[in-house]
């Protein structure tokens, strides 16, 4: 047995490695699928430099464990063309998948051909030395494969969209009215050092959570649920971190400002953030009435 | 929502890139169904928050929740929905009242006491070598109540009276008193069981109009029943004993709603017209006998060598069982029986009815047998 170490400094796998593929290999029942133990082994071996090529042994095992093993041998049964695998796929997976192409193109004939365009790739196209290569291949077993040809159906579909944005003539953008669009105003670009500096400093103290909700809900416009759905919490958990957030936000840049000699009042103007209630405005004097004057019509008709 | 300070959010969008390594379908998805270590959510997060495209990818392969339930109809007003419920309390109330005053008749104290006694669903148990007459009073009381309850209202309540003072002296010979029981009620001063005696005689029409009198002719006499041609030798309760009885059929009225479960008006006549009731035992050799006295005990079901060991009472029904499997059953009290055949050759050790229809016998083999149609079908359980 060899001493526990990183998987990607041993040429071979050790003895509880492959305890642990016997075990997974006999509860993915890849056997079905026309998969020796061999060809099993090494596709989990594969997986495991992959995604945990620094892990102690343990926790590769552990790794392996977590994987969608069935799911696993099913599609690589599928990518090797055996005919069981493949009647079991479609069995499964191909009103999902049509389901699931059509909710992402909202249109139905869009959604058949981006489901049609998929299932090409998953049985495979020949490569330059004329082997069929499967999409499925690709598949690991990190999440539930249903899961998986969800993923690679939005990938496609933001890949066509791409490529179709580009290809938009002209005129066809000019009947869209979209020469009339407003350009996007430009990041402002704060000329003031101190403000940019306390910005980045405030952004770079972040969470990656609290990052990647600032970005999904002002730069890309997502929504509560959205981003609840994502996260697995509840859409006013949501709504309760971003306040926060952007409370904090405010505060330490203000104090960060405040801290680099900064007036409160500059500060605050930087900011952007003059409450209506600081300003020294006589609202009560502009508002009354001179009692001897006459009412502005009056004052017309005289 | 507080805004993001526009420092803040061009610095966000200056930190957008386009990252050529961006994160495959695998790491997606488990991202997506939440099974990546909290130290690679990080990692993807961080990915995230500054890869818009990959952010696109995730949230448009991320399942939908369905659509919002379109709101055909408005919902009801506060004041529609009070409408309801007083409307639903009104008609519990009126439901509760209409229960209450179909019950009155049976649960009065002024109604004839044998019909709150009588329709009680009861199991008399006997074993062979218990003595019956523990139950005695139990017993004369409900034949004096069958009879009164099978005799018309006073025609002349002087004549009653009259007849009042004829058996007065006669009644402590016929039947000496009870020996006191701890506990009892029954036994109270001389006065109240007279008063009470008086009262019961003011109920006596059918000796007024001239029938035979019940001291001379026994409770079988003249009444509709049955079983007349059983000999009964049963010397005519006395007064007083009568009053024990009576009061202590009232002692045992068993409270408000407890007894008329199982009752039903068919049940009520029946039991009006039925004459005196008798008292079943079972002997030490297995015989199941009956007496309408308590002294004298007649074979009531010739087993041809079935030894009985139960014998059970229910309403107008009597039920026995005992070896190898016999089950009879009598609605006749006991002028005919019929085999209640069970398919079992156990010995029947016990037969309990809840009500009229529902039963449960046992044997000594453990085993149980149930009734849910008043033994038309025993089910084993």
């Amino acid at each position: 047995m060899g001493a526990p170490g990183p998987i990607a400094d041993r040429p071979t796998p050790s003895a509880l490695v492959e305890t642990a593929c016997d075990r997974l290999f006999e509860r993915s029942q890849a056997a079905r699928y026309g998969l020796s133990r061999k060809d099993f082994g090494v596709i989990l071996l594969s997986i495991a430099k992959q995604y945990c090529a620094e892990a102690v042994e343990a926790e590769l095992v552990r790794f392996l464990e977590s994987l969608k093993l069935e799911e696993l041998a099913l599609a690589r049964g599928c990518a090797a063309g055996n005919e069981l695998a493949w009647e079991t796929f479609l069995t499964r997976y191909r009103s999902s998948l049509y389901g699931a192409a059509y909710s992402i193109a909202k249109e139905e004939s869009v959604a058949k051909e981006l489901a049609d365009s998929l299932y090409a790739e998953l049985y495979g196209i020949p490569n330059e030395a004329g082997r069929r290569v499967s999409k499925l291949e690709y598949y690991k077993g990190r999440g539930s494969l249903e899961g998986w040809l969800r993923t690679v159906l939005a990938q496609e579909f933001v890949n066509r969209y791409r490529r179709t944005k580009r290809e938009v003539s002209l005129e066809e953008k000019v009947e869209a009215g979209e020469q009339f669009a407003a350009t996007p105003p430009a990041a402002s670009g704060s000329t003031e050092p101190a403000l940019e500096q306390a910005s980045s400093k405030a952004l770079r103290e972040l969470g990656a959570e609290e990052r990647f909700l600032l970005a999904a809900y002002f730069l890309d416009g997502r929504t509560l649920a959205e981003l609840g759905r994502t996260l697995k919490v509840h859409e006013s958990t949501i709504s309760r971190k971003l306040d926060r957030l952007t409370s904090d936000l405010r505060k330490t840049i203000r104090k960060d400002l405040i801290g680099q000699g900064i007036s409160s009042r500059r500060a605050d103007e930087l900011m952007q953030e003059l409450d209506v209630r600081d300003l020294t405005l006589d609202v009560r004097g502009n508002l009354q009435q001179e009692p001897g004057s006459a009412a502005f019509y009056k004052r017309n008709e005289e | 929502m507080e805004q993001l300070p526009q420092s803040v959010r061009d610095q966000l969008a200056r930190s957008q890139g386009s990252s050529s390594d961006h994160l495959d379908a695998d790491q997606l998805t488990a991202f997506a169904e939440n099974s990546v270590t909290s130290a690679e959510r990080d990692r993807i997060l961080g990915h995230l928050a500054h890869c818009s495209e990959c952010r696109e990818i995730l949230f448009l392969s991320h399942p939908e929740t369905a659509m919002p339930q379109t709101v055909l109809r408005p919902a009801k007003s506060a004041r529609t929905r009070w409408v309801a419920v007083a409307g639903f309390i009104a008609a519990v109330i009126a439901v509760g009242a209409l229960f209450l005053i179909r019950r009155e008749p049976t649960t009065n104290k002024n109604a004839p006491t044998i019909i709150a006694s009588e329709t009680r669903p009861q199991q008399q148990e006997l074993e062979p070598a218990a003595p019956p007459a523990a139950q005695t009073g139990l017993r004369d009381s409900k034949k004096t109540a069958s009879k009164l309850s099978t005799q018309a209202p006073v025609a002349n309540e002087r004549e009653s009276a009259d007849l009042y003072k004829k058996d007065l002296p006669n009644k402590p010979e016929s039947k000496p008193a009870e020996p006191p029981r701890e506990g009892d009620e029954l036994l109270r001063a001389d006065a109240a069981i007279a008063k009470d005696a008086m009262a019961e005689k003011q109920s006596e029409p059918i000796i007024a109009a001239g029938a035979p009198r019940p001291s001379t002719q026994g409770p079988a006499s003249n009444s509709a029943n049955n079983i007349s041609n059983i000999a009964v030798n049963d010397s005519a309760p006395a007064a007083a004993p009568m009053a024990k009885a009576s009061r202590k059929m009232e002692v045992e009225q068993p409270p408000i709603g407890a007894t008329d479960r199982t009752f039903s008006y068919g049940t009520l006549a029946r039991l009006k017209a039925a004459g005196p009731r008798p008292t079943w035992r079972i002997t030490e050799s297995g015989s199941l006998e009956k007496s309408y006295d308590s002294k004298t005990w007649t074979q009531a079901l010739p087993g041809g060598g079935t030894k009985f060991r139960v014998v059970s009472v229910v309403g107008g029904t009597v039920w026995a069982g005992g070896e190898q499997g016999a089950l009879f059953v009598s609605n006749d009290e006991g002028a005919s029986w019929a085999r209640v055949h069970l398919g079992t050759t156990e010995t029947v050790s016990s037969i309990q009815f809840t009500d009229e229809v529902k039963g449960v016998l046992k044997t000594t083999a453990g085993s149980t047998w149930r009734t849910t149609d008043g033994g038309i079908t025993w089910n084993r359980h």
